[in-house]
């Protein structure tokens, strides 16, 4: 019998400025049907595996590989946000070039127990209102040729 | 293994699974299948069905253009001329290069790349490709994906040359126009545009490649079919530029791992783009996986380790053995092709176009010594099986063959179809420009979207990495002066330069497709020539971009433009090398009562030029550059209105599109020429887009100012009023023209350079920054440079 996998999620954010936020913000203002007073942007790692000191490992790879100190912080597991957000991931079968990059990363670091790894992109919508955040979203936030979204009405 | 049941069907059976296997094959075609496989007796196999598809697609074989047109021509008054050609690529692109014999072109229209002579030891290798339909529904992938599939081509143009600069040309919607008026589910212009634009800056960035040129024109026929050219120009030493496949060489695949992304790229880009097209046929670029594979292939080359290489572009594997076998045979063993996932199907392995993958054909003695390189550099490969001598494509999984094809018959078995082509000649009115003043048409030139500037899209692009960067897209005090064209040095320890320039103008193409191509080429030769490049080493690239060529006055439009392109060529003595066109640039919609709607795209020609510079030092760029220096216009201004910028801008149709007048084209450029090998001239711009005006103020955005009077500048050909002057001397985009400046100390020595060429002393560049156009007595224009400066750059921004 195989040993369960276990999915760990890193969330890296800006601390300071945010240009992808503010991009995102600024497109938002041509779309109608939904309005923020703010946009925060973050990008999502997924690992599956079975990590040994699973606590310390997860540090290692966010303070080592994933996050720039001197502009971001992360969290180990999705932050808890009370405002709606926006996960865009990659379809199956569309090439993670981001996952396929941090695989080989943990290889040079040393870190085994990681079968696969998936990057995803995560906006939170800070003073959001309007009832239409997923058509919105699809207008500006992704591509649903490539790419789908998982809306949290926060 | 599953079979295709084709033998006794009738063509509408045969076209049924065509269209439901999106095979993109006609009538003739699949009745061609269908009796090759009577006379073997069975059927094919699914694999084999993708095969020939992919093999006979448009963007593989150019059927269009190089098969068999009858043209008629019918003049004003009705009268029909009919001719037959018997290919349209042979008869006039192919043929130039022929004829005008030049030795320094090394390899012409036969590999993945054209190739010119740079020294004694290396030659250059240049290409450009389209990626339209993908870019139409995934900007970003879709576009990534066409950089790194030039760059492949270049690496893989004979045994491989070194990228050095890429290109980038588009051609969108208007950014502005509103959604509502937008049918059908497509993508809004301004998203394709951040994302086109995204995708080129990721891949060319990553990958360590300066894109140096480019271009983008905005019109509302790209609304649905938006245009991505990329181009790559890469260096190798002259001794590879040969290649040869041989029986008994063992095929290796190296790079990037297959999935199922890409499936039917091929046959997806013959096709219109429909409201329902499939998203499968998108991609997804890894410049990491490139940059690392193509530093090890080049290392592998210099050793000798390989005979051949091409690469996995469209088709995949299918494609790349396919053609690398065509004269031997191939045997494939497809289970040893690395997979990024389990579950594909041998024929989807076979034809996935997943990125980064090119196909080596190696001596068997030589593949345990190329294996270690490729694993010290981390390059994943496999043995994928072996070229053979049995004119056969055979390919197996698992120790089961799934298909079995005659090379002959896949390469030569296509039928060849007569395509019907008119083209109808129009009745020429005069332009006339209403009541717009000088002053507001002056800045409505300015702020047109074509004219305005893009430095916006080019700071997103890295211009200096590889270090041999010369003559840059933007210059001046501010870093905001445009360029004609750029000038690199790819041979590290060498001053000799590539100065390369684009001609794209479809506001010409749609009122004459002939003079299209004849101003396109003569402005990618003026830009070329301002760069420093050597005309007697230069060469042109052909990309034509044209709607649905099974109607007969879009496939007319065609036949003028290519006929264009050949009466260019042989007038500059410039050949072409290379050159991809892309057919089928229409979208169509169906309504909910079951009408169908097609848009086509203006029929849209960029010609490249490149051409070696014996000093990169030679490229002075377009910025004026001190005030108290002599100005001098070289050429003459003809009444040439039609389809310029001004008549956009006013909403006025009329006037003739510019023609090209060798003598006066040769004059303009040998005088340029031979005007910065003898350092007479500080700065030179050509004058196209926008006319004399745009030209002028773009120099002066350097900085420096300028007073100009047009009055002595000679028009051509007819008898004008004052006013009508004005507008011609400023706003005509007559070809063969340039604006320069001269220190007055050289202004002797230029113009004795100017025996054969007409030109004219207007005025001087200026302490007050400032831009000043009298007309003797007559002040016309004056305005601050930063007045008309920001008018030209708020136009595309974020």
């Amino acid at each position: 019998m195989g040993i369960k996998e276990k999915e760990y999620i890193i969330e890296v954010f800006s601390e300071g400025r945010d240009p992808e936020g503010e991009r995102a913000a600024s497109e938002l203002s041509h779309v109608s049907g939904y309005e923020a007073e703010e946009i925060s942007f973050s990008r999502i790692y997924s690992l599956r595996g079975q990590l040994e000191d699973e606590e310390k490992v997860l540090e290692r790879i966010s303070s080592e590989l994933l996050c720039d100190s001197v502009t971001q912080d992360y969290s180990i597991g999705l932050r808890a946000v009370d405002a709606p957000s926006v996960r865009v991931y990659l379809k199956n079968g569309v090439l993670d070039v981001e996952g396929k990059t941090l695989m080989e990363a943990l290889e040079i670091m040393g870190i085994e127990g990681v079968s696969r790894a998936a990057a995803a992109r995560r906006y939170i919508m800070k003073g959001g209102r309007g009832d239409n955040l997923a058509g919105a979203a699809g207008e500006f936030l992704y591509n649903s040729v490539i790419e789908y979204a998982e809306i949290e009405e926060g | 293994m599953r079979k295709v049941r084709i033998r006794g069907l009738s063509r509408k059976g045969l076209l049924d699974i065509s269209g439901k296997m999106v095979l993109s094959l006609n009538g003739a075609e699949m009745e061609a299948v269908k009796k090759y496989y009577e006379e073997q007796s069975r059927e094919p196999s699914l694999m084999e069905m993708e095969i020939i598809a992919q093999t006979w697609s448009e963007h593989c074989k150019h059927k269009t253009m190089g098969g068999p047109v009858e043209y008629t021509r019918i003049d004003i008054s009705g009268e029909e001329k009919k001719e037959n050609i018997n290919s349209l690529l042979k008869e006039t692109v192919f043929r130039t290069a022929r004829e005008l014999d030049r030795d320094y072109c090394l390899s012409v229209f036969e590999d993945n790349a054209g190739v010119i002579r740079f020294d004694s030891d290396s030659a250059i290798a240049i290409k450009a490709e389209t990626h339209n339909h993908p870019s139409a529904i995934e900007p970003y992938g879709g576009a990534a994906t066409g950089v790194g599939g030039v760059i492949r081509d270049i690496l893989g143009c004979g045994r491989g040359a070194r990228p050095f600069m890429n290109l980038d040309v588009f051609c969108f919607g208007p950014c502005d126009t509103p959604r509502e008026e937008i049918e059908g589910e497509v993508l809004h212009p301004e998203r394709i545009f951040k994302g086109v634009v995204k995708g080129v800056r990721d891949y060319g960035n990553r990958v360590g490649i300066p894109t140096l040129s480019g271009a983008i024109i905005f019109d509302r026929d790209y609304i649905y079919n938006p245009l991505v050219y990329c181009g790559t120009l890469g260096i190798m030493p002259v001794g590879h530029i040969e290649k040869k496949v041989r029986p008994g060489d063992v095929i290796i695949s190296i790079g990037g791992r297959t999935g199922r992304d890409g499936i039917h790229g091929a046959t997806f880009s013959s096709a219109g783009l429909q409201e329902e097209t499939d998203s499968g046929c998108v991609q997804i670029g890894d410049p990491v996986t490139e940059k690392k594979f193509a530093d090890a292939m080049l290392k592998l080359r210099d050793m000798n380790l390989y005979e051949a290489v091409t690469d996995c572009g469209a088709g995949g594997f299918s494609s790349a053995i396919g053609e690398m076998g065509s004269e031997t045979g191939a045997l494939v063993r497809l289970e040893n092709a690395p997979l990024k996932y389990e579950g594909l199907k041998p024929w989807e392995i076979f034809l996935s176009e997943s990125q980064e993958r090119m196909v080596l054909s190696v001596s068997p003695g030589s593949v345990e010594a190329l294996g270690k390189i490729l694993d010290a550099e981390d390059v994943e490969w496999a043995r994928l099986g072996e070229f053979t001598s049995s004119g056969r494509l055979e390919v197996y999984y698992k120790e089961k063959k799934h298909a079995d094809l005659d090379m002959e018959f896949l390469h030569g078995g296509l039928p060849r179809i007569k395509r019907k082509a008119v083209w109808r000649e129009k009745p020429s009115a005069d332009f006339e420009a209403g009541g717009i003043s000088l002053a507001e048409a002056w800045k409505k030139v300015m702020g047109d979207l074509n004219v305005a500037s893009k430095e916006r899209v080019i700071r997103e692009y890295d211009h200096e990495v590889q270090g041999g960067t010369v003559l840059k897209p933007l210059a001046g005090k501010e870093q905001d002066a445009p360029q004609d064209g750029c000038a690199v040095m790819p041979q590290p320890g060498s001053k000799r330069a590539v100065a390369v320039g684009l001609g794209i103008n479809p506001s010409y193409g749609r009122l004459d497709p002939y003079k299209m191509a004849l101003s396109c080429s003569e402005e990618a030769a003026r830009n070329t020539v301002a760069a420093g490049g050597d005309m007697k080493k230069a060469a042109f690239m052909d990309n034509f971009c044209w709607g649905d060529t099974r109607q007969e006055e879009v496939l007319g439009g065609l036949v003028r433009a290519s006929r264009g392109c050949y009466r260019a060529s042989m007038d500059l003595g410039i050949p072409f090398v290379s050159g991809k066109d892309s057919l089928n640039n229409f979208y169509e919609t169906v309504s909910q009562d079951g009408e169908r709607k097609k848009v086509n795209i203006p029929g849209t020609l960029l010609i490249t030029c490149a051409a070696v510079s014996e000093d990169a030092g030679l490229a002075v760029g377009s910025d004026f550059k001190k005030p108290g220096n002599f100005i001098y216009q070289v050429g003459r201004t003809y009444n040439e209105m039609g389809g310029s910028v001004l008549s956009r801008v006013s909403g006025r149709a009329g006037g003739g599109v510019p023609d090209l007048r060798p003598e006066c084209s040769r004059g303009a450029l040998g005088l340029i020429s031979s005007a910065l090998r003898k350092k007479t001239i500080l700065s030179v711009h050509d004058i196209s887009e926008g006319g004399f005006i745009a030209a002028l103020s773009e120099m002066c955005f350097s900085g420096v100012g300028a007073s100009v009077d047009i009055c002595g500048i000679k028009l051509k050909d007819g008898e004008f009023s004052e006013r009508e002057s004005d507008l011609i001397k400023l706003f005509s985009e007559s070809n063969s023209r340039f604006l320069v400046e001269v220190e007055p100390e050289r202004a002797e020595d230029f113009e004795k350079l100017a025996e054969e060429a007409q030109i004219f002393r207007i005025g001087e560049t200026t302490f007050d920054e400032q831009i000043t156009v009298n007309s003797g007595l007559r002040g016309i224009l004056r305005e601050d440079i930063g007045v008309v400066k920001k008018i030209w750059k708020s136009q595309i921004d974020e």
